[in-house]
């Protein structure tokens, strides 16, 4: 594997890693995964384009802009499709098809206002692409490392350092004993929604730039999902290193057995991961409950 | 009319495979996003069996659910296995696979171009029939014993393993009668139809399927039923308005979901006695309002 | 259980509804229906919404000057959601309940392949623009009466591509196509097989198919230009070749990069920056005082203009047909097979034994300065 491949690697692995956040964050809270995620990411970018980019106001409104109508729709998804299920004490297959439901949604909304034209992002940078020790690498990749990593610390000091963190972690560890306690877990579940809604917004900024901008741009939460089942399902740590390990696997395969073998040779070691690790790399935090 | 016979072909191949999500989800709790991937097996099997070899179609067909509940037992080994949010990561992961492999063999499969000219030999007739027979099994599999231990499992894992229940071997072999009837589901299509395509059976349509199971009452076979074939026929209706199909069939089941979170069926189910006792009911209450 | 009964009676109700023959008015010898069906939902609905755009046009045009034979014509959108099964139930609604004269059908292999065999049992004739043969022909190669093709086919484009590139001093090239897409895949042999006739090289190892939803097209491309080829032919939509190029930037390639239909505006728009190294085809000579006036009266919100014009050009050609045979189907069918028609992107000849244009249908190639399109050779060449 070239120098170069595994530069590749890594900046499709930073990509992979917001969506991976994004989704971890909500699993580990309501032990679900949220697949309303991708059109999130897609309904933020869109109005980020749209709002933003496209009167030539530069990167970083864009992304504000973006994260910002990411935070909004989260919430407001959260309201609609799944406060009374968490109300009704319903299993977790409903949260799981009606976040499908969801996106079904956003998805149909962005395809009605924006059309299935794509679009693309006006060039942020001048020169597209610096060297780094013999490889290629662009600069949206690199202010998109910068700024994931920025987010990921925030988020970890956030959490682990405020009295709201301690709140979160509480509700995702029992959500009934933290309520007891008094803490209003579904203020912490918006706050949460919020959250993931502003790694939802960036994310989808992020692959419009590196990408293009079209209504199915949100498929690519597939890619979070594994990344975050690699991870441990609920571990961000976790979420990131396997966003990492999926990014540089795919470079890896790509350059070697070609398009299309790649994602089957993926599959299998995942699976083979699965069976000999099931808790993920950083070890689920999530209890098996009977 | 051949609108209505068209579309009604089209909701009994889907019934089928609809039959085989309800076993897998409603009666076992497991969720899968790459059953279309079997309907895909079936269909690519059966077809070139029979493109290729000249097979006869029945023993084609019987061959392509063999292929596909094999390849399920492959699966379905650590699918068994696993925790449920994985089920679903593995299917994906499988169905993506599935529809790669049938891309990188175009010299067999027809790669992008799909598979054409498949004879059209299966009718209207013989997909009610076959819709009908996959409902039957899956009301005699309900009432099994072994539809019992996975509603058990379903609900309590755990306690089911306690009971004394092997919960692999039984939600391998839900998982299999799934498989079976989604590769069957798909051989008719293929057939049906005339051409196979590599792209029709992403995890999207596997989605498809369970937000119908979920829509008609996860818990009853009268609700997935009747949520496969509404959702079939609903976009019929809605030609006109086009642009707004996937928004009113997502708000649709959404308020399902919100306020009627077991289905529209909830546990009822259309049997005979079920049956009688509603028009029982009927009658007393027509019979109270005739006598005001 | 009364809530049971209701919503039953309801959907048999609205069964009935929806089924019923509701408009025999199109009979009448008042009007004529053409239906209208495209993607317009679904992954190539850009293609789709052109197509119908410019059909919509022409038949504003044809009403505007009487109609045909005095007949107003009137359209019905259908939409296939880029997926087979609903474009057969669409086809089957537009010919029986709707009853239309004449369909246009999507620019999309895969749908028409799923379609082809419906066509053959209603009667109806359908021009689509899928431009692979294997679309219009069965197993046997006989070809299906009522389907036709009004753009040049993937061969004669692929053909042209090589012989342009050759002629320009490309010798070594690089393929780098989308497997998982039946368009692109079809454009691949004819241009290879006509560089390597013509003494140019292909390496085997320098032809890459990829998926189109892959994410790091940078890994898979970098084989290619590493190997130092003088062109790479990239026959993808739009949205994929816009990250090849960007790709191909970030890497340093300097040389050429040959695309098909889908290189064509708005993609340098799209691109944004200087696209002097894409070379691409088209059906329309933008330059050309009438196309250029009509692009920049209607276009304007038009994905894929070439698609617009072609949607235009064959309701022209369709009008003129039934104009002249009457709405029958087998007769316009018929009629069809031999037809020709002059219109905005040059003169569409059918050919009746592939039921598509014959080769003499004007493509033009064109490559970028900067970012404008500069309009380089006419095929076939005048003399």
């Amino acid at each position: 594997m070239s120098f170069q491949t595994l530069i590749n690697g890594i900046s499709t692995g930073t990509v992979y890693a917001l969506i991976a956040i994004g989704f971890a964050l909500v699993f580990n809270i309501l032990k679900f995964s949220n697949f309303s995620y991708g059109a999130t990411m897609t309904a933020s970018a869109f109005i980020a384009y749209f709002l933003v980019a496209s009167k030539g106001w530069g990167l970083f409104p864009t992304l504000v802009c973006s994260a910002t109508a990411g935070a909004l729709i989260s919430i407001i998804g959260e309201y609609v499709g799944f406060r009374r299920i968490l109300k009704n004490h319903s299993p977790s297959t409903y949260f799981f098809v009606s976040s499908i439901t969801l996106g079904t949604l956003y998805e149909g909304i962005v395809t009605l206002k924006a059309g299935t034209n794509f679009y693309v992002y006006p060039n942020f940078f001048k020169e597209s692409s610096v060297d780094i020790l013999g490889a290629v690498v662009s600069k949206e990749n690199i202010i998109m490392l910068v700024i994931s990593v920025a987010a990921l610390v925030v988020l970890a000091l956030i959490i682990q350092k405020t009295s709201i963190g301690r709140a979160i972690r509480a509700v995702s560890f029992d959500r009934d004993t933290a309520q007891l306690m008094g803490i209003n877990a579904t203020l912490i579940i918006q706050v949460v929604f919020v959250i993931s809604g502003i790694f939802g917004g960036l994310a989808g900024c992020f692959l419009g730039i590196k990408y293009t901008l079209t209504s199915t741009l949100g498929s690519l939460v597939v890619k979070g999902f594994i990344a975050s089942v690699i991870g441990g399902l609920g571990s961000l740590t976790g979420a990131v290193i396997g966003a990492m390990l999926l990014g540089i696997l795919e470079a890896f395969f790509l350059s070697t057995i070609g398009s299309g073998w790649a994602t089957i040779a993926s599959f299998a070691v995942m699976l083979v991961f699965l069976l000999v690790r099931p808790q993920g790399i950083a070890g689920s935090n999530v209890q098996e409950k009977a | 009319m051949r609108l209505f016979l068209y579309v009604l072909t089209q909701v009994c191949i889907t019934l089928v495979s609809v039959c085989g999500i309800y076993i897998l989800t409603g009666l076992t709790g497991m969720f899968s996003l790459g059953s279309a991937a079997f309907m895909a097996i079936g269909a690519y099997v059966s077809g070139l069996l029979v493109l290729k070899l000249g097979m006869n179609m029945y023993l084609a067909f019987l061959l392509a659910i063999i292929a596909a509940v094999a390849v399920g037992y492959v699966i379905g080994f650590p699918v068994v296995r696993l925790r449920r949010d994985y089920i679903s990561l593995v299917t994906l992961g499988f169905g993506e696979s599935i529809a790669q492999l049938i891309l990188l063999l175009s010299q067999y499969t027809g790669g992008a171009f799909g598979l054409i000219g498949v004879p059209r030999k299966v009718n209207v007739g013989f997909t009610v029939i076959a819709a009908a027979l996959a409902i039957a099994l899956t009301a005699l599999f309900k009432t099994s014993k072994y539809g019992r231990q996975c509603i058990a499992i379903k609900s309590d894992e755990l306690a089911a393993k306690a009971m004394g229940i092997n919960t692999s071997k039984v939600k391998m072999i839900a998982f299999l009668l799934s498989c079976g009837l989604t590769a069957f589901a798909g051989c008719m299509y293929a057939f049906y139809v005339g051409y196979v395509g590599p792209t029709d059976f992403g995890w999207k349509k596997s989605a498809d399927w369970v937000i119908m199971v979920f829509f008609g009452g996860v818990n009853s076979l009268t609700g997935s039923i009747f949520g496969g074939a509404f959702l079939t026929f609903l976009p019929q209706y809605m030609q006109s308005l086009n642009k707004y199909r996937y928004i009113v069939y997502a708000v649709l089941v959404l308020f399902i979901l919100n306020f009627k979170p077991n289905g529209i069926f909830g546990e009822w189910e259309l049997t005979p006695r079920n049956m009688k006792k509603a028009l029982k009911k009927f009658d007393r209450k027509m019979r109270k309002e005739g006598g005001k | 259980m009364r809530k049971t009964i209701a919503i039953v009676m309801i959907a048999l109700m609205t069964l009935a509804s929806v089924f019923a023959n509701g408009s025999s008015e199109s009979a009448a010898g008042g009007t004529i229906t053409v239906g209208i069906l495209q993607d317009t939902t679904g992954a190539t609905a850009t293609l789709g919404k052109s197509v119908q755009k410019g059909v919509e046009d022409a038949i504003a045009d044809i009403n505007a000057k009487g109609g045909i034979n005095g007949k107003t014509v009137k359209y019905i959108e259908y939409d296939t959601a880029a997926n087979v099964d609903t474009a057969i139930s669409a086809y089957i609604r537009a010919v029986t309940v709707d009853q239309v004269d004449f369909l246009f059908g999507p620019p999309i292999a895969n749908i028409v392949s799923g379609l082809k065999a419906t066509t053959a049992s209603y009667g109806v004739p359908m021009i689509t623009f899928a431009v692979d043969p294997l679309c219009y022909m069965d197993n046997e190669g006989k070809i299906y009466e009522y389907l036709f093709c009004a753009q040049p086919s993937t061969v004669v484009q692929g053909q042209i591509m090589a012989e342009f590139a050759m002629q320009n001093g490309f010798k070594n090239f690089g393929v780098f196509y989308t497997q998982d897409n039946s368009y692109s895949l079809s454009l691949l042999d004819p241009f290879v097989s006509t560089v390597k006739a013509n003494g140019g090289t292909i390496e085997d190892k320098n032809v890459i198919g990829y998926n189109a939803s892959e994410t790091d097209i940078k890994t898979l491309i970098q084989p290619i230009i590493k190997a130092g080829v003088d062109a790479i032919y990239c026959p993808n939509y739009t949205a994929p070749l816009v990250l090849i190029k960007k790709a191909c930037d970030e890497l340093g390639f300097k040389g050429a990069i040959i695309t098909g239909l889908d290189g064509a505006p708005a993609f340098n728009s799209q691109v944004g920056a200087d696209c002097s190294n894409v070379y691409f085809i088209n059906n329309i000579d933008i330059y050309e005082e009438e196309t250029a006036k009509a692009i920049a009266e209607r276009c304007s919100d038009v994905g894929a203009p070439n698609k617009y014009f072609l949607g235009y050009d064959s309701m022209q050609m369709a009008a003129a047909v039934m104009a002249e045979v009457g709405t029958d189907g087998k007769a316009v069918a018929k009629a069809l097979e031999t037809a020709e028609y002059t219109g905005l992107t040059g003169t569409i000849k059918m050919d009746p034994a592939s039921h598509m244009p014959v080769l003499g249908t004007p493509m033009f190639m064109y490559k970028y300065d900067g970012t404008t399109p500069v309009m380089l050779q006419k095929y076939p060449v005048e003399k």
